[in-house]
């Protein structure tokens, strides 16, 4: 009896690390990434760098999910209102960045990379660290350096003997010229960010790097009102045209570059493969990349920047420390950087790539084998710094309908800017 | 014998019997009052609670008393959203409501040919998808390839800002929303054309009555009914109106399209004041519910009867 009772005992123990052993071999092989963005081009990328850095691990059989998920940000939001998984790497826009630094989601969610980025954290320049930052640490990794072109279709200008304007004043005299025949030069939306890089390159600032609204300052306040001024004129003289929101990123723009009746965009790095040439593949080799025209008066800066999108970890997932590695190796390397620009043009985020021969001498065939990076590689050194704010959205938002009048005629400059003045000092006073 | 197993069969059922009795009642239709406690009147609650609160619907919520109801009555926005949705509640009754039944009463004819086919018309905006149908509305109404304004470009005129103007981009809304219900209301109002006996239009014709006659002495008192419950649906669905202005115009230009419920969208999802939003979803009940009354009101639902 006790030998029978020995030999259950035994067998009974070892069934037990039997189905422990494969359970633990299983868990140390068998990993998933999980990421979420709103942008395909990311999850192609991704993909594509993930396949080259699993090989780091080779015993560990990696399975990449990676995708686009509609309404992102509110999913994700809400996943974590209801306290379910949210993905191990999230791309968040930075316009909605704010959104979650209420309350500190941001931080008590995600990891903070101020220290992991360690070293690598001044290759890449400041201005795409800031949007992701909150309370002075950095919790994103940004997907290009967002500095703003001039888009634009050579042959209309080419016709008519004309050559591209480099500074405003040019551009609004070419506009003019051009809105004879009912030709804009570019367009303008009701959208507030689209305004603050505009503000952004006279050298004006809605918010400090504290995050504070530091709009009603003389300074800039002189500077929005000058670039709403600026504006003005174009709408006036037809050379911008304003497109409203609804009809920004649609087929409209698209029909109208096809029809020759608006030349091109002044708008940020990731416009070209985001936007651009899926929208317009018929019209490869018709458009060129400029330079964004500069204030007359020397003042502000050569370019400006808008967009951006950080990768974001989350630090209570189990394979944060993988995602981690993961997204350094995809984002803050010199190679990838590089990469990047040559498969999505998300132009580099790190200062060593700028002026690299794989950068500046990439030529690309929608541009009729322009050599692109030379464009971006001039102004570089030379891009504002976009600071983000807790009140950014709301900025935005409601800049937009001031917008709207201001276009619209309803409302002059000084009063558009009166009025978001007032509406933020409102809400700012509201949030505390 | 007989007697007797009746008898038997009382005793049977008659353990608690008069328990039982008492609260079968109650069993059978406590499915509805469960589901509508469970589904309507906690969260209704709970947002009521909510809405004196600050809360990101992550972190530990903050009492502040009527603060969010304050902002809401200071906010100019608030106010310019609420004049909206009241235009698109209004245009609802006064053009979508008289349109339903004009062509429910067209439909409803019997000289009309083909009228299963008209009637599946009519009815397939019902069920084709808003996002779809306002996609396809963006493009007819874009100013300058857009279906809508060929005619005025062919002819050499200005074409119409639908969605870049602030008048013209309400008009637009309301057109889709006019399209997207009319026919489910037509369906309605065809259903209680159906149920009125045609014997009140013989003796009506015998009696000479022309048909304008026949419509306002017969088909209108006897669509009272009807009338009621669809002017209630087209109100509560235009004041809660959200997928159209969404889609189409995202509640531009200058929120002069923006609905209440996109407002309390924006305000409680995108800037995570939940709070906020509850206070703004008590107001919207507080106003549906009012209105609500004074509609039945109006059609004599609460007046006694001799």
């Amino acid at each position: 009896m006790r030998r029978l009772l020995t030999i259950a005992t035994l067998l009974f123990v070892g069934s037990l690390l039997l189905a422990a052993l494969p359970a633990a071999a299983q868990d140390a092989s068998e990993v998933t990434l999980t990421m979420w963005t709103h942008d395909g081009l990311y999850v192609q990328f991704f993909n594509a760098r993930a396949l080259e850095w699993q090989e780091r691990y080779p015993d560990i059989n990696f399975t990449f999910e990676f995708e686009v998920v509609p309404s992102v940000f509110d999913k994700v939001l809400g996943n974590l209102a209801a306290g379910e998984e949210i993905p191990d790497l999230l791309g968040i826009e930075q316009g909605s960045f704010p959104r979650f630094m209420q309350g500190g989601i941001i931080e008590s969610k995600f990891l903070d990379l101020t220290d992991l980025l360690a070293d690598d954290y001044d290759l890449i320049v400041e201005g795409r660290h800031t949007p992701y930052k909150y309370q002075g640490r950095v919790y994103g990794v940004d997907s290009s350096l967002c500095a703003v072109v001039y888009y634009y279709q050579p042959s209309i200008f080419e016709d008519r003997g004309l050559s591209v304007p480099t500074t405003w004043d040019e551009y609004l005299e070419t506009g003019a010229a051009l809105a004879e025949e009912g030709i804009a030069m570019s367009y303008i939306t009701d959208h507030g960010g689209m305004f603050m890089m505009y503000l952004l390159q006279r050298g004006g600032a809605i918010f400090d790097d504290h995050g504070e609204f530091v709009l009603p300052d003389e300074e800039n306040r002189t500077i929005a009102i000058e670039v709403l001024n600026l504006l003005r004129e174009g709408l006036d003289s037809g050379a911008i045209r304003y497109v409203p929101s609804a009809e920004v990123w649609g087929p409209a723009i698209m029909n109208a570059y096809r029809e020759g009746n608006l030349v091109g965009a002044i708008m940020p790095d990731w416009y070209s493969d985001y936007i651009l040439k899926p929208q317009a593949e018929d019209m490869a080799e018709q458009f060129r990349i400029g330079r964004m025209p500069v204030w007359d008066d020397g003042t502000g800066h050569k370019t400006s920047v808008w967009g951006g999108t950080g990768f974001a970890v989350a630090k209570e997932n189990e394979n944060a420390q993988f995602a981690w590695e993961l997204l350094q190796y995809t984002y803050v390397t010199l190679e990838n950087q590089i990469k990047r620009y040559e498969e999505i043009a998300y132009y580099p985020t790190m200062a060593a790539a700028f002026h690299d021969d794989r950068i500046v001498g990439l030529s690309d065939p929608f541009y009729a084998g322009q050599k692109t990076g030379e464009i971006f590689a001039e102004i570089v050194d030379d891009v504002p710094i976009w600071y983000q704010s807790l009140f950014r959205r709301t900025f935005e938002l409601q800049m937009a309908a001031e917008l709207a009048l201001f276009f619209d005629g309803a409302v002059t400059a000084d009063e558009a800017i009166d009025n978001i003045v007032q509406y933020m000092e409102d809400e700012i006073a509201f949030a505390e | 014998m007989v007697q007797a197993a009746m008898t038997r069969g009382r005793e049977a059922r008659g353990g608690g019997g008069f328990q039982q009795h008492k609260l079968a009642p109650y069993a059978f239709i406590s499915p509805f009052y469960v589901l509508f406690a469970f589904f309507f009147l906690a969260p209704s609650l709970i947002a009521l609670v909510l809405s004196l609160f600050r809360w990101d619907g992550i972190n530990d919520p903050r009492f502040v008393l009527a603060r969010n109801y304050g902002r809401l009555v200071s906010d100019k926005v608030f106010a310019q959203v609420a004049t909206n949705t009241a235009i698109y509640a209004i245009a609802s009754l006064l053009i979508v409501l008289p349109l339903a039944l004009v062509l429910a009463v067209l439909l409803n004819s019997k000289s009309l040919r083909f009228s299963n086919v008209w009637r599946a018309m009519y009815f397939t905006p019902v069920v084709t998808s808003t996002v779809a149908i306002t996609l396809v509305f963006q493009i007819l109404y874009s100013r300058d390839t857009g279906l809508l304004n060929a005619p005025l470009i062919y002819l050499g005129l200005e074409p119409i800002y639908w969605l870049g103007d602030r008048s013209w981009a309400k008009v637009a809304i309301i057109i889709l929303i006019a399209w997207r219900s009319t026919g489910l209301l037509t369906i309605y109002f065809l259903a209680g054309l159906q149920s009125i006996p045609e014997e009140l239009y013989e003796a009506a014709s015998i009696d000479g009555a022309s048909m304008l006659q026949k419509f306002f002495r017969i088909t209108i008192p006897m669509l009272r009914p009807i009338i009621l419950f669809v002017s209630i649906i087209v109100l509560l669905s235009s004041i809660q109106i959200f997928d159209e202005p969404q889609i189409l115009t995202q509640g531009g230009p200058a929120n002069s399209t923006m609905s209440v419920v996109q407002y309390l969208y924006e305000r409680g999802y995108t800037r995570l004041r939940l709070g906020f939003a509850s206070a703004v979803g008590t107001v919207l009940f507080a106003t549906v519910f009012i209105l609500s009354l004074l509609q039945l009101q109006w059609y004599g639902v609460f007046r006694k009867e001799d």
